[in-house]
């Protein structure tokens, strides 16, 4: 498997974990979201991924939005909130991160 | 100006992509899709660089009705609606063909249990569980050609060990592999739906 590849694999799966974890704090509209993504360098997330898994995510009943007019803004934007479901899912999947990193850790070290 | 009818186009192309989509979650889509393109270009982004982010609009629509459809097959909880989905999904080339052929045999098993138990009491002497000496055959016998989940002999000789016992027996491993197939199932779309995050 190719470094470009592994890559993308490791950056897909992840975004789900960032999502939530981005909207853990204020809500957010969804440019803000992405661009908070984005500017971690750590994943590959477009406005073409975006916002179908924000819809995905609401389906599910793990995020809700409303929809707010902002002073300054020249259209109203729809603002994401984690729901109880989400807070739990969230709060799972980081326990589940940090075991998951520390093991890999771990090895790499023992590794090198 | 040039900037806005771009968006627009784009926007309405959009907007016909998602025709699927129950008005309410169209017109959603399409607003918060506007006010995003408003925003970058107001950032100084040209039309086609925002465009370009989302990709063509039917493929960025396509993600959205991806979500509808199998969000409806899965609260439907229907076992028809959640087949057709995934099979139309192997159709578009998402998911593994293998899996869904799994779940079609499995399905079949669950149909031919129900067939037995059914069967047992209108036609007493060939349904049953039978063992011989090299024979050991669980199903369903005409007098002529013998067929079942089992090996393929006479039942001449050899001895049916059930009784009516094969109706709940049979009922009952027909209802676990059908509870099976269906949480399967929907595993299955589940996944399915997270393959283009």
């Amino acid at each position: 498997m190719d470094i470009t590849s592994w890559k993308s694999q490791l950056r897909k799966g992840a975004v789900e974990l960032a999502a939530l974890a981005a909207l853990e704090g204020d809500s957010r509209y969804g440019l803000e979201l992405l661009d908070a993504l984005g500017a971690t360098g750590a994943l590959d997330i477009t406005e073409g991924t975006i916002y179908p898994l924000l819809n995905r995510l609401q389906r599910d009943g793990k995020i809700g939005s409303t929809w707010m007019e902002v002073e300054g803004a020249s259209h109203p934007r729809k603002y994401y909130h984690l729901t109880e479901e989400g807070r739990a899912l969230v709060e799972a999947m980081k326990a589940e991160w940090g075991r998951f990193a520390r093991g890999i850790d771990a090895l790499i070290e023992e590794g090198s | 100006m040039m900037d806005n009818n771009g968006a627009s186009a784009y926007l309405k192309r959009l907007r016909w992509a998602l025709s699927h989509l129950p008005a309410e979650d169209r017109e959603e889509i399409v607003t918060e899709t506007r006010a995003h393109f408003a925003e970058r270009i107001a950032q100084g982004a040209t039309v086609d660089e925002v465009a370009a982010s989302f990709g063509e609009p039917e493929a960025y629509a396509r993600r959205f009705l991806e979500n509808y459809e199998i969000s409806v097959a899965l609260s439907s909880g229907s076992t028809t609606r959640m087949m057709a989905t995934a099979l139309k999904a192997i159709g578009s080339g998402v998911g593994s063909f293998f899996a869904v052929l799994g779940l079609v045999l499995l399905y079949l098993t669950a149909l031919t249990c129900l067939v037995v138990a059914v069967l047992k009491p209108i036609m007493p002497e060939n349904v049953g569980f039978w063992t011989g000496e090299d024979l050991l055959l669980l199903g369903i016998v005409s007098d002529s050609v013998v067929g079942g989940m089992g090996l393929v002999g006479d039942t001449a000789g050899a001895e049916e060990r059930l009784g009516y016992w094969i109706i709940p027996l049979s009922l009952v491993a027909g209802a676990v592999v059908y509870l099976m197939s269906n949480s399967m199932l929907r595993r299955f779309l589940k996944s399915m739906r997270k393959e283009r995050p």
